[in-house]
């Protein structure tokens, strides 16, 4: 068996496109109003810390996936018991943005589609990435990051062009001073997008090059931190707070907009493009997440069997989740106060909490 | 072994689901000649049969393009109306008139009847913003002394659609005259619906004989029976319709919120009234608020720059002591557009300026206080109007031929 | 397990070690020999069996045989024949009769290239590849003479591989030539050529060539271990042997070039892959093989740097066009019409007023008839090609659009899809893109943008799970290298940097050329 291998560039632009993937259009930080970008700006912090923190669990167990030390941790049973709660929760995970891209796919393109083709065709698509390989994943994500990429720089481009971006939409800074800022901080700019990053630790062990992991990751971090911060910004100064608060899909209204030469118009599609791609990378990462820690948990040698199953239990999840829109994403406002920390910071901080004693003791 | 089984499996699984995807898929598939597509949509007040009487007007695309495909006989769109109480439903009631389901992106323009306007729009937006067919980039009309649907029902020369003589007569005479403006209806929603401004909206009305005008033959005369024309400024306040602004009020207004692209200023020259008209060609104006003993005041600072675009006069435009007395003349008479502006605009207690949005950008804390009695803060605000003028170019000749 | 698939392989494998046969020597009686050739050869009348006497000398029987046409007529009679029916009466006297076998060798056949053999089966295989057999009465051994000389097509301009500026030469049907011409540009003793021959029945020449020094030896054992694996009966072109070598079977994109071009060969073989030459065939192929290189022209090399990035990146939009032109039009045209321009839109929409068709079928239906006109363009006896091109332009497109059964804009779109897909300089992968428009068609046709966009995804990940001899299929851009994107997407001049030969990958790269579906597991 050949051991599969990405490179720090693959891990760069996977964790990238992981991080803004649905950020980009669904929003985040908008209960801080005008000042949602600042809160995400702040959000990034957060999500350094978090890095840091998986990060200190890599470096002492480099071969292990999170399922793997939390059995080295905390015992056999005990430790198996918390990777079954991770598997659950990748799943869900997968899900839930499994049931974003219905969402909106079935809200602008295709909206008299029902839904369980919009997801199952995805979730298709998926299942056969993750068959080819976590390698064939980080490949392909690095093309669709630089396709991502260019597609953001020509939108920026649009955007500017077609005279929409009015910056005092953005002032007055802190209009209702720091708490709603700090309170959406909380609520929803460190646990979406950077919570989710726990997956990564199922990620990690295939990387190249162990020794720049933490270099390249704080990097990625970061880069993508500001792009939300940025796209933010851009849409807050396009739309202005009052329409961007009510949208469902921010960047879908604000690109909307765009209007060039009367012949560049209508871009909508083009972001809701933008959106599949992302969204894509993410499921895909959780989703093998969810594969690996299976198979680390159950001691499963043939990976590829787990994958077809769990692509029918991901898909089934996404559509009994919730019945509607709304209760989807209500539902996901409950999830990112009271579940997310529990698997992003609390099983996380326990593990470091024990190894590190466990390292005092042993000296 | 077990393997095998599985990819097999998954094999006739895809292949069950990609066939019977073939067969049945296709949901939002439909074809671009199934389309009517939708030009403009005009909104009145029923008279009966519930809220709203909405128009649509639809493009007959073989006529449009035409080309082979045209018949050259038939007019280029068609026209329908239907009542509801809301528009949806009066919508869904116009596809009762028509062969094919209405596609709403290509709305070009959406026209309000002057009664309707004036008794309240506010509900009209809903559906705009919800429905993911409509874009946000529509402009806004209002029809000036008619009812949308009689504006709509006029075709017109030069331009083969009507909707598109509807924003474009608005765009150009804005542009050139800078007495109307055409607002997105995203910018007008997001005014709207703004404590602290209030909309501008530009009016369109009918010259002529409007029941002649509905006719191919209103295109094939030189001289047409009816004619659209873009004028005045209407004023909302809270919604409703408040009054309508006129020629130089209207460009008071306009300067204040910065929509001056390019407008003709006649000046008095050697006691001659309006003898010399100035081409402004670049204007800039910017609103900031100064807190004083938590007592707010605008300033307005207007820039602009003309040239010398036709004197009947006996002037040497190469004097610089006459051009700078012009550019006096110039600032004054700015200053004097956007005063009456600011009166008027006092009178209806509509904030179509956005000095509260000014206020708050710069004390939001003081914001919150006046936010509730807004009305009486605001005809009462000090404003404070600064224009530069500049003229900066005179045209082909140095004299004019009146010069002795 | 071998490392591609194919059904035919493990058969023919077995059944090649049952009839492992002992190797039969030669008979000392030359008529034997003769009887058991003739028994071997039935009654083929090519078969020249010609008894003589050396030197005129009674007691030194021998005897001729060759194959007419194969071998060249007039040499076997002025250097076999004559020297040793005229000029070698003197034989005796200048050996004992020991050595006579030797002597003959040595000292009367004027023929350059002479070998001595002694087993039946290779003795067979000479006289079918146009040597010429001399056995004395007596001896247990043959002479074997090179006196090939069948007709020879004479080299010319390439017909798939145009170039304006270049070499205008191409390989022929035959191998020597063909190497012949490779190594008249590499005047280097580094180029290797090995030689296998495969086909139990048609016994074809294969050659492989290589620098050494710049090519990797693991490709080339790799190469060779392929090659060696291949059990066949026949190998007429160089597409059989890609089949049997290349790392996965299904797919649409081809994974070794193929080109008639020597200069292409030669360029290949500095940058370090292996030439495979093929008897009988003008077309060699090139492994390893990378999508990106698919895209390169010869010619790329020969203009000046600016121009031949300028050509390069239009062949990638080229790909592109014909790639996805009619699904572009399809999803834009019955699922985002929004997107069109106002005027476009009316336009469009005017066209297709009373085509009976969906847009989706009137795609399919003006595809397979292009298809339908190249290939019959291609089979075509050239003298009515001409008419084909008029039924196609006028009866098809024209009147199609006339009576209404197709939009104008369809002709189009579809032209423009043809058109390029003429423009992109590998003709294999071409017809991956023809294939793969259609799926992207119907995923448009399914689900517009969205469809579209997962099934490039799915593609570009199927493409990033082939590797051709080990190098990843889209390498350098995934696994991305910017040191080797001087001549992807742009051609950078050639003082930029002395080419490199990483293209193929430092040694480790190259892993166990496995299909990465098993890599786990199985």
């Amino acid at each position: 068996m050949v051991k599969e291998k990405i490179s720090l560039l693959q891990f760069f632009v996977l964790l990238n496109l992981f991080v803004y993937g649905t950020n980009l259009v669904v929003g985040s930080g908008l209960d801080a109003k005008k000042d949602a970008w600042i809160a995400i700006l702040i959000g990034v912090a957060g999500g350094i810390l978090l890095f840091l923190m998986y990060y200190y669990l890599y470096t002492l167990y480099p071969d292990l996936s999170l399922v793997g030390y939390s059995q080295k941790l905390l015992g056999k049973y005990a430790g198996g018991f918390i990777g079954l709660l991770y598997i659950i929760f990748f799943i869900y995970e997968a899900a839930r943005d499994l049931r974003d891209v219905g969402g909106v796919i079935g809200a602008t393109v295709l909206n008299e589609t029902p839904m369980i083709f919009i997801s199952g065709v995805m979730i298709l698509a998926i299942a056969y990435i993750i068959y080819l390989g976590i390698e064939v994943l980080a490949r392909t994500a690095e093309i669709f990051w630089g396709f991502v990429v260019i597609l953001g720089a020509l939108g920026s481009l649009f955007f500017y062009f077609s005279g929409l971006i009015d910056v005092k939409q953005l002032l007055p800074l802190l209009e209702s001073g720091w708490k709603p800022v700090l309170k959406a901080v909380y609520t929803n700019t460190i646990m979406f997008p950077f919570g989710e990053m726990v997956a990564f630790t199922f990620i990690l062990p295939y990387i190249e090059k162990k020794k720049q992991v933490l270099k390249v990751g704080m990097a990625a971090v970061i880069v993508s931190g500001l792009l939300i911060t940025y796209s933010t910004a851009i849409n807050l100064s396009v739309l202005g707070v009052d329409i961007m608060t009510r949208s469902q899909f921010p960047l879908l209204s604000a690109v909307q907009g765009i209007e060039i030469m009367n012949f560049i118009e209508h871009l909508d599609v083009m972001a809701v493009l933008v959106l599949i791609i992302g969204v894509f990378f993410k499921i895909s990462v959780f989703y093998y997440a969810a594969i690996v820690a299976m198979a680390d948990l159950f001691k499963v040698t043939h990976k590829k069997r787990l994958i077809f199953p769990t692509a029918i239990i991901i898909l089934n999840t996404s559509l009994i989740i919730a019945g509607n829109f709304t209760e989807h994403l209500n539902e996901g406002k409950f999830v990112l106060r009271t579940i997310f920390p529990i698997f992003a910071v609390g099983f996380p901080v326990l593990y470091c909490l024990i190894a590190f004693f466990k390292s005092k003791v042993t000296r | 072994m077990v393997i095998k089984m599985i990819k097999k499996y998954a094999a006739v699984c895809l292949l069950v689901v990609g066939v019977s995807v073939l067969l049945t898929g296709c949901w939002n598939s439909k074809e671009i000649n199934e389309l009517a597509i939708v030009t403009t949509m005009g909104i009145d007040q029923a008279e009966e049969d519930g809220r709203f009487e909405v128009t649509i007007e639809l493009a007959n695309p073989p006529e449009v393009a035409g080309g082979s495909q045209s018949s050259g006989r038939a007019s280029t769109a068609t026209v329908y109306s239907a009542t509801g109480d809301t528009l949806i439903s009066a919508i869904r009631r116009i596809v009762q008139q028509t062969p094919r389901e209405p596609f709403f992106p290509y709305t070009q323009s959406i026209v309000f009847g002057e009664e309707l306007a004036r008794s309240g729009i506010q509900d009209t937006f809903d559906l705009l913003e919800r429905n993911q067919e409509f874009r946000t980039t529509p402009r806004v009309l209002i029809a000036r002394g008619h009812t949308a649907k009689e504006v709509i029902k006029i075709l017109s020369p030069l331009e083969k659609i009507p909707a598109k003589k509807l924003v474009k007569t608005s765009e150009i005479s804005g542009k050139s005259l800078g007495e109307t403006i055409t607002v997105k209806v995203f910018e007008f929603v997001d005014q709207i619906t703004s404590e602290s401004a209030e909309p501008l909206v530009g009016g369109v009305s009918i010259i002529g004989d409007k029941e002649q005008g509905t006719g191919v033959s209103n295109i094939e005369d030189t001289e047409p029976n009816a004619l659209i024309k873009s004028e005045g400024l209407a004023i909302f306040k809270d919604g409703h319709l408040k009054r309508w602004v006129e020629k130089e009020d209207a460009r008071g207004m306009l300067w204040v919120v910065n929509k001056i692209e390019s407008t003709i200023i006649n000046l008095d020259c050697n006691q001659e009234a309006s003898a010399l008209s100035i081409k402004i060609t670049n204007t800039h104006s910017s609103i900031n608020a100064v807190i004083k003993n938590g007592q707010p005041t605008i300033t307005i600072d207007v820039k602009e720059e003309g040239e010398v675009e036709e004197v009947l006069c006996n002037i040497d435009v190469t004097d610089q002591t006459t051009i700078q007395n012009f550019e006096k003349q110039l600032e004054d008479k700015t200053k004097q557009e956007i005063e009456r502006a600011i009166k008027i605009a006092k009178e209806e207690k509509s904030d179509v300026f956005g000095f509260g949005e000014a206020i708050n950008r710069k004390d939001p804390g003081l914001w919150k206080q006046i936010k509730k009695n807004y009305d009486e803060e605001f005809t009462a605000l000090e404003v404070n109007i600064k224009v530069d003028a500049y003229i900066t170019r005179s045209g082909m000749r140095t004299g004019s031929y009146n010069q002795e | 397990m071998s490392f591609h698939w194919n059904p035919f392989q493990k058969k023919n494998h077995d059944n090649n070690t049952d009839k492992k046969q002992v190797e039969s020597p030669l008979h000392k009686d030359i008529s034997e020999n003769i009887a058991k050739l003739k028994l071997e050869f039935g009654d083929s009348t090519e078969i020249v069996i010609r008894t003589f006497h050396i030197g005129r000398h009674k007691d030194l029987p021998a005897v001729a045989i060759y194959m007419e046409g194969l071998a060249d007529q007039n040499f076997v009679n002025k250097f076999i024949m004559e020297s040793l029916m005229l000029h070698s009466s003197d034989i005796e006297e200048h050996a004992s009769s020991k050595a006579l076998f030797q002597s003959i060798k040595m000292n009367a056949l004027t023929l350059s290239n002479v070998k001595i053999l002694k087993v039946w089966d290779e003795l067979v295989l000479s006289i079918l590849s146009g040597s010429t057999i001399i056995m004395i009465d007596g001896w247990n051994e043959a002479l074997v003479g090179e006196t090939q000389g069948w007709e020879e097509r004479a080299i010319t301009e390439p017909t798939s591989q145009t170039v304006v500026r270049g070499p205008k030469d191409a390989f022929t049907e035959s191998i020597k030539i063909n190497v012949t011409l490779i190594r008249k540009r590499i005047k280097s003793a580094n180029l290797r050529m090995e030689t296998v021959q495969i086909g139990e029945v048609s016994r074809t020449q294969i050659a492989y060539m290589y620098i050494q020094g710049i090519a990797k030896e693991d490709l080339v054992q790799e190469v060779k271990s392929r090659l060696d694996k291949i059990h066949t009966d026949s190998i007429l072109e160089s597409g059989n042997i890609e089949e049997f070598i290349q790392d996965q079977m299904l797919t649409p994109f081809p994974q070794l070039i193929n080109t008639e071009r020597p200069d292409a060969a030669v360029g290949n073989l500095l940058e370090g892959r292996v030439v495979i030459l093929i008897n009988g065939t003008p077309f060699v192929l090139i492994a390893p093989a990378t999508f990106f290189q698919f895209f390169q022209s010869p010619e790329d090399y020969y203009q000046r740097a600016d121009i031949a990035t300028f050509m390069r990146l239009l062949r990638f939009l080229v790909f592109f066009i014909s790639l996805l032109a009619p699904s572009i039009y399809i999803a834009l045209t019955t699922f985002h019409q929004q997107m069109l321009p106002f005027p476009l839109l009316i336009n469009i929409a005017a066209q297709r007023e009373g085509i009976p068709f969906p847009a989706f079928i009137e795609a399919l239906i003006m595809e397979v008839t292009f298809e339908i006109l190249r290939e019959a363009g291609i089979r075509m006896p050239r003298a009515v090609g001409q008419a084909v091109s008029i039924v196609g332009a006028i009866v098809i497109g024209e009147a199609a659009v006339q009576a209404g059964i197709i939009s104008p804009a369809m002709v189009i779109v579809v032209g423009i899809t043809a058109i390029s897909s003429f423009a992109i300089p590998s003709f294999n992968i071409a017809i991956s893109a023809r294939i793969l428009r259609f799926i992207f068609m119907a995923s448009a046709a399914m689900a517009g943008f969205y469809g579209m966009t997962l099934t490039a995804i799915v593609v570009v990940a199927h493409m990033n799970s082939l590797r051709s001899f080990g190098v990843p299929y889209l390498k350098p851009l995934s696994p991305f290298s910017l040191s080797e994107q001087k001549d992807i997407f742009l051609r950078l001049p050639q003082w930029f940097s002395q080419k490199k030969l990483s293209t193929i990958g430092n040694a480790n790269e190259i892993k166990k050329p496995t299909n990465q579906a098993s890599q786990d597991g199985d």
